[in-house]
Formats: structure tokens, C-alpha cells, sequence
């Protein structure tokens, strides 16, 4: 009694599932077919932007785009290759950045602008104020002011000085003995 | 005008491909000058000044752009102190220094709201330290000239800018400055060697490399110490 119970159910069960069988085959070519003729269809990526954004490809954009690249390119290239008397850091720039994002106006000041504060810039709004200097060779002494206060201590620093009760940071700039 | 906006925007790149917040343009010592003839003050200190400051900037030993800085904020003091300001000025260029930290010490301080007396006070250790290391450092044959006097050494082609012999001069006294001035005891010779062997060795690549291993050949506590005794003793005071 009970065998013939378990072999009921079995064969209930392989019924069930020859039916879903059936019904997954169910219009497989028609399906497939639908998706070769659409991967056909389908425009590239570009011609998708373009529809898209309506992007135009007009000679005076391809003059800009050119003109972008060339500029751009020559930069760089200048850049590496360009003979200068002044190490590679100070060839980059110095980077002064704080990282405040409750803060309304940052700058710095220091040795390089006779202590005239220079405003740090956050375009994104991320928090992360930043300025790159072009400052030659040197050894700097310097402070952040944020919303006008002033913070002397910078993680980026190489060392710290303390004189008028405050602190202030230094950079070694193109020395090989700091920034 | 939609025309241009494509040449505008390439433009755009070009320029923010080399973006760099450039620093304020260079004052000329012509600005300085006229500035130091404006301010409120005897006519023959300003005589001395003006003569003393063209030489510092001819040397490069002062940049019009801190000096300019500085006197703008001499002419904001009151008249007592703005001539205490100038006559600290006149000792410090008379002694041939590199004048732009001190300046810039100064600015510093003003910056942070400080009282001229307190400025003022820092200014003269940092002088007197400067005239204690240049003797110390003459008396040890480091440095083998008054820094004023321009005559070239005979084995040194002569170069732009101020002798090395003044940066040496400057960053030894500027490093045993910092420690005095955040608080250091002028008896701790030893922390004062450190700051001067770390400044030292971090502006290898700036200063002569013969002279800075000259120096530190010969830098001891004894030495330090023999420069704070004659910056501190009572008669420079």
C-alpha cells in the first residue's frame, strides 16, 4: 500500500515537470529569433549617445574637439619633456588641501604670500578644499584659515613650529627632504 | 554666438589643463621705496632704510613682495612703535642677513593679532641669534666673512643671489630661534643640535653640500651652546 502511494507521487511529480519542460520550449524559436533580430538592430554606442543627447558632429565641434586634444596633449607632453631648472615637485605645484566639509571659506597663508591668505577652492562641494602653488625651491612656513580660523597643524606637513602661542606648519619643497 | 561655444569650451580646457592658483604678481622695489618715503618717520632713518633696502633687494637677500607686505603694516602701527619697527629693520639689514623670514616672522605675528611688543620681542632674539651665529661660526672658520662684505670667495665662482655662507648663517639661527621661541630651554644644547642637524640635513639639496657637511662635521652642544650664550648675554640685550 504504501509502494504504491510512493510510486503514484513520482510519477505526479515527473508529470509536473515534463509540463514546465514543455511549457519553457513553448514559442523557443519564435523568442530567440526576436532577440538575434533586435542585437541586429540595435544601434552602437556611439549612434545611441547621439540620438540620445543629440550629439552633432559639426566641423566646428571636431575643430574644438581636435584643438581640446592638441592643447591638452602639448601640455602634457611639455610638461615631461620641457628642460627646467627646478625639481619635479616644484615643477608640479604644491598641494594644499583640507578636508572640512562644514567649513564656508578655507585659504592659505604663509612664507610664499607674506602671510596673505590665498583661497582654497571646492568646486564639488565634497569638502575637500584644495590650491596648487608654484612655489620654487624652499623650505615654507604656513597656516589654513578656515572661516577664519586659524588652524596651524597640517597632516601634510613635514614639521611644526610654535611661535606666538600658535602653531604653524612647514613644507620642504623640491629639498628631497620633504614635500 | 551658439556658434562659438564649442571654441569657448575648448578654450575652457586648454586653460584649466595648466590651473594653478598663481600667487599675487611681484611688488618692485621702486613700490617698496615709495612706500618707506611715505611713511611717518625721520627723514634720516628713512635715508639710511632706503639706501640699506636697495642693497637687500639688489642682493636678493629681501623680496620687494614681503617687504612691501611689511612696511604697509609698519605704517598701521603708532608712531613710537613704527619707529621701533624701522630701527629693528635698519639693525637687521645693516647685519647683511637674509631678510625675508624675519620679515615674515613678523607678519606672522601681526597676522594673528599679536601686540607690536610681542612682535617686536621675537624679532630681536631672532636678531640677535643671527649676529651670535655668524660670529660663532666666523670664530670657527665656517664662515669666513662678515656677511655684508660682497668680495667673492676665491675658490666659488659668484653666484646670483645672497652667499651661501648667509643661508647657513640664517637656518642655523632660525632652527635654535624655533626651539627658544615655542619654549625651549636655552640650557638644552643637545635638543638645539637635533633642530639644526634636521634642518640642515632636510636643506641638503638647497645649501652646498661641502658646507653643510662642513658644519655638521663641526656642530656640537659646546657650539650651539657658545652661540645662545652670546645671543642671551646681558649686553645684547
Amino acid at each position: 500500500m504504501w509502494s504504491s502511494d510512493l510510486e503514484e507521487r513520482i510519477r505526479e511529480v515527473l508529470a509536473q515537470e515534463a509540463e514546465a519542460a514543455r511549457q519553457g520550449l513553448e514559442g523557443l524559436e519564435e523568442r530567440v529569433m526576436r532577440a538575434i533580430a533586435q542585437r541586429v538592430a540595435r544601434p552602437g554606442l556611439w549612434r545611441r549617445l547621439k540620438e540620445r543627447w543629440g550629439l552633432g558632429f559639426s566641423p566646428r565641434w571636431a575643430l574644438a574637439g581636435a584643438a581640446s586634444l592638441a592643447l591638452v596633449l602639448g601640455f602634457a607632453l611639455g610638461r615631461l619633456f620641457a628642460p627646467s631648472p627646478l625639481p619635479p615637485s616644484a615643477q608640479a605645484g604644491t598641494l594644499f588641501a583640507v578636508v572640512n566639509p562644514q567649513a564656508h571659506s578655507v585659504a592659505v597663508m604663509g612664507d610664499f604670500s607674506a602671510w596673505e591668505p590665498i583661497p582654497l577652492s571646492d568646486p564639488d562641494g565634497d569638502g575637500i578644499w584644495t590650491a596648487v602653488l608654484d612655489l620654487p625651491p624652499g623650505r615654507y612656513e604656513y597656516a589654513f584659515l578656515v572661516d577664519g580660523k586659524w588652524v596651524g597643524q597640517d597632516p601634510q606637513a613635514d614639521e611644526y613650529v610654535r611661535s606666538f602661542g600658535e602653531y604653524a606648519s612647514v613644507r620642504y619643497v623640491g629639498t628631497g627632504g620633504g614635500a | 554666438m551658439k556658434g562659438w561655444t564649442p571654441i569657448a569650451i575648448a578654450f575652457l580646457i586648454g586653460v584649466l589643463a595648466g590651473a594653478q592658483t598663481p600667487l599675487a604678481p611681484p611688488a618692485s622695489p621702486d613700490q617698496v621705496l615709495e612706500l618707506l618715503q611715505a611713511l611717518p618717520a625721520p627723514p634720516d632713518l628713512k635715508e639710511s632704510l632706503a639706501g640699506e633696502l636697495t642693497a637687500a633687494m639688489n642682493e636678493q637677500r629681501l623680496t620687494p613682495g614681503v617687504a612691501l607686505a611689511f612696511l604697509g603694516e609698519v605704517a598701521e602701527l603708532s608712531q613710537a612703535y613704527r619707529e621701533d619697527a624701522l630701527g629693528i629693520l635698519n639693525h637687521a639689514l645693516a647685519g647683511g642677513y637674509i631678510l625675508d623670514p624675519l620679515l615674515n616672522e613678523a607678519l606672522k605675528g601681526l597676522r594673528l593679532g599679536r601686540p607690536w611688543p610681542e612682535v617686536a620681542g621675537v624679532l630681536k632674539l631672532r636678531i640677535r641669534l643671527l649676529d651670535a651665529t655668524q660670529q660663532v661660526l666666523q670664530w670657527q672658520g665656517v664662515v669666513l666673512r662678515p656677511l655684508g662684505e660682497a668680495q667673492p670667495l676665491p675658490q666659488r665662482a659668484p653666484q646670483p643671489g645672497p652667499p651661501p655662507e648667509a643661508a647657513l648663517v640664517l637656518e642655523i639661527a632660525w632652527a635654535i630661534g624655533d626651539f627658544l621661541v615655542a619654549g625651549g630651554s636655552p640650557a638644552d644644547a643637545v635638543s638645539m643640535v637635533e633642530k639644526v642637524e634636521e634642518r640642515l640635513l632636510r636643506l641638503r639639496g638647497l645649501l652646498p653640500v661641502e658646507l653643510v657637511d662642513h658644519l655638521l662635521a663641526e656642530l656640537s652642544p659646546a657650539l650651539v651652546r657658545q652661540i645662545v650664550g652670546l645671543a642671551l648675554s646681558p649686553e645684547r640685550r
